[in-house]
C-alpha cells in the first residue's frame, strides 16, 4: 500500500502508535503461532495477565514459553505490554493487581478489568471507576474495559482515563457490535477520548465496522486465537482494521432511505413504449 | 473450639505452612525457589514491592501470595 494513503498514527497516553490493532495473547495453540499472529497483526501493543502461583510453582513460572516469546517479541519489535487485571471483582483487588503488574512488567500501562457479573462478564462500572480514580492518582495509564454506557464512559474520562475501552459484545462471544448506536454515540459525545473497542468481536468485518464508526483502535484475542489458522486471521483483521480506518478518514457516504441513481443519464435514453 | 493452628501457621499461595518468627516475604520467596524478579508479592491482599520484601515480616495467619506473568486478553 502506498504510504501516503495509509491511515494516520494515533496516541495513547502520549505514545505514538502506527498500528490500530491491539492483540491479546491467550489461547493460542503454540508460542510459535502466537508469535506469527502478533507479527501478522503488526500489533504494537499486546495484552498479558497475571496469575497466582501454585504451591511449588517455580517450574511453571520458569517454563512458560508463551511469556518468553512475548517478551522476546516486544524486545525485538518495540511493542508494548498492556497488563490486565483479569479475574478481579473489586476495586481493591484490581488496585493490588495493578501494582503487581506495574512492578512485574515495568510499565504504568494497565488494562483495568473489574467484572461485575459472572454470566456475561460485564464490567462493574462502580468498582471500575473507583479503581480508575485511585490508579490515575498513583500514576497509572489506565485503559478501562467498560460497557458502551455513555455516562460510565464520561465518568471514567473525567477521572483521567484518556483511553476508554468499551465492549463490542461480551468477552469471547464473537457477536460483533451488538449496539452500534451506543458506540457511535460515544464517539460523538467523547471526541477527545481515545476509544478502543475491546471484546466481543468475531470476524474482521466487525473490526472494520468499529473503525468506520471512528474508533481509534481495536483490541481482540479470541477471534484470532480460536481461528483455524490464527496467524492468517491476524492478517485478515489487520487489513480490516486498516480498511475501516481509511474509510472513516475518507468519509463514508451518507445513508439514503431510497435509491439514488448514480449514472447521470438525465432521464430515459429512448421514449419507446 | 477455636482453631489453634491458625495462630501458628501462614498460608503461602493458599497452602498452610508453619509460621516462623522473623520470617520475611523475601525469605519465603527464596524458600519456595521462586525467581525474585519473576513474581510480584502481596500479603493479605496488599501489594508488597520487591524492595520491601526484606522488611516485611510475616505474622501468624498471614496470607502471602505471589503472582507471575501469564498470557492474557
Amino acid at each position: 500500500m502506498s504510504a501516503n494513503i495509509g491511515s494516520s498514527v494515533w496516541r495513547a497516553y502520549g505514545v505514538e502508535l502506527a498500528s490500530r490493532f491491539l492483540l491479546g495473547t491467550a489461547g493460542y495453540p503454540s508460542p510459535q503461532v502466537l508469535c506469527e499472529s502478533i507479527a501478522n497483526a503488526g500489533a504494537e501493543v499486546v495484552t498479558i495477565g497475571l496469575k497466582r502461583s501454585l504451591a511449588g510453582g517455580a517450574a511453571d513460572i520458569g517454563g512458560n514459553d508463551f511469556i518468553a516469546i512475548i517478551r522476546e517479541y516486544c524486545a525485538r519489535s518495540g511493542a508494548r505490554l498492556l497488563p490486565n487485571t483479569a479475574g478481579c471483582r473489586t476495586a481493591r483487588e484490581a488496585i493490588t493487581l495493578a501494582c503487581m503488574a506495574r512492578e512485574l512488567f515495568d510499565t504504568p500501562w494497565l488494562k483495568l478489568e473489574v467484572v461485575g457479573d459472572e454470566y456475561t462478564l460485564q464490567p462493574d462500572p462502580w468498582e471500575t471507576l473507583a479503581a480508575a480514580e485511585t490508579l490515575i492518582r498513583d500514576g497509572f495509564s489506565v485503559f478501562p474495559y467498560c460497557t458502551d454506557d455513555l455516562v460510565t464512559c464520561q465518568r471514567l474520562h473525567d477521572a483521567g482515563c484518556e483511553v476508554l475501552m468499551p465492549w463490542g459484545a461480551p468477552i469471547g462471544s464473537g457477536q460483533g457490535l451488538i449496539n452500534p448506536f451506543a458506540l457511535k454515540t460515544l464517539r460523538e459525545r467523547l471526541p477527545d477520548a481515545v476509544l478502543i473497542v475491546d471484546a466481543g468481536l468475531g470476524a474482521p468485518s466487525h473490526a472494520a465496522q468499529a473503525m468506520e464508526l471512528g474508533f481509534d483502535a481495536v483490541l481482540l484475542n479470541s477471534a484470532v486465537a480460536q481461528a483455524r489458522e490464527p496467524a492468517r486471521m491476524a492478517a485478515a483483521f489487520a487489513r480490516a482494521i486498516e480498511a475501516g480506518r481509511l474509510a472513516f478518514e475518507a468519509g463514508v457516504m451518507a445513508r439514503q432511505e431510497m435509491a439514488v441513481a448514480s449514472t447521470p443519464v438525465g432521464g430515459r435514453p429512448f421514449l419507446i413504449d | 473450639m477455636a482453631d489453634t493452628t491458625s495462630s501458628v501457621t501462614i498460608r503461602f499461595n493458599g497452602i498452610p505452612q508453619p509460621w516462623l518468627p522473623g520470617q520475611t516475604v523475601e525469605m519465603l520467596v527464596e524458600q519456595h525457589g521462586l525467581p525474585e524478579s519473576g513474581v510480584a508479592t502481596a500479603v493479605n491482599g496488599a501489594f508488597v514491592a520487591r524492595n520491601e520484601r526484606r522488611r516485611v515480616v510475616v505474622q501468624p495467619g498471614d496470607d502471602i501470595a505471589t503472582l507471575h506473568a501469564i498470557v492474557g486478553g
